[in-house]
């Protein structure tokens, strides 16, 4: 039935990116304002422990490695 | 001589560092839940430290990184069943702790339309509109395909527009608020 665009239509589109970069908008809005409380002390505290047996792990290799 | 690479090793702790708040702006925004959001943050680093050796470098450490949550939120999601959306009152009293912010309110409907999503919708409207992935990556985190990915982030628009009533016209106003009282105007006249 519509084999062309209608103008009306057209301005439907129009409308609806619009609000589509709305909505975009909107919900970059909200991610950054998650963003933005940056990280939480026990995360670093974590990867801080994480690394920390991870290295005397590899301090203990290294000290059998040279008693040899 | 240890066959171990401190310097990557301090590369993946460093990439991991700076995929951190977009990792956890991720699960917030999947889970609804700043407490089940910081629990999956904190499993995601536990299970992808575990697994630093199969990750290979040069490649998209936040691509991995979300992969690993979003199979987590996933996983524990079915080990729950299926739970009920109680997000509205944490959530909201959160984000009352910056009312001075801008559209603070503005923001909490939206978080609240958001979380009327179907998950799938969810995530995919949220990879590629706001953490900054292409469609292709989105399609390879989710295991679909990039058709999948497209419409379902149409159809997570659509229903996000329904659901907050945005019209096309409305959102260029200075204030959203203003430009509310504006169609409430335009509607009683």
């Amino acid at each position: 039935m519509t084999r062309f665009p209608e103008k009306a239509s057209i301005g439907r589109g129009k409308a609806n990116a619009h609000a589509h970069s709305a909505i975009t908008a909107q919900l970059r809005q909200f991610y950054q304002s998650v963003q933005e409380e940056g990280i939480p002390e026990k995360f670093l505290a974590l990867l801080e422990k994480l690394d920390a047996a991870e290295k005397s792990a590899g301090n203990r290799h290294a000290m059998k490695d040279s008693a040899q | 001589m240890s066959a171990r690479e401190p310097a990557s090793e301090r590369i993946f702790k460093r990439e991991m560092l700076a995929a951190l708040p977009n990792l956890r702006a991720f699960a917030v925004s999947l889970s609804g839940r700043h407490h089940v959001a910081d629990d999956l943050v904190q499993d995601t680093i536990m299970k992808a430290w575990a697994k630093q050796d199969h990750f290979e470098p040069g490649t998209n450490m936040k691509a991995w990184l979300f992969t690993i949550l979003r199979n987590e939120f996933y996983s524990q999601m079915r080990k729950r069943g299926r739970e009920v959306s109680d997000t509205d009152g944490i959530f909201t009293s959160q984000l009352a702790t910056h009312p001075q912010q801008y559209g603070a309110l503005d923001l909490q409907d939206f978080k609240k339309a958001l979380d009327q999503l179907p998950s799938d919708q969810r995530e995919a409207i949220i990879l590629v509109g706001a953490s900054g992935f292409a469609y292709e990556e989105a399609a390879e985190i989710c295991g679909c395909a990039v058709g999948t990915i497209k419409s379902r982030i149409n159809r997570a628009r659509n229903k996000l527009q329904e659901l907050l009533d945005v019209s096309g016209e409305a959102d260029y106003g200075p204030d959203a608020n203003a430009s509310a009282v504006t169609k409430r105007a335009f509607a009683v006249g």
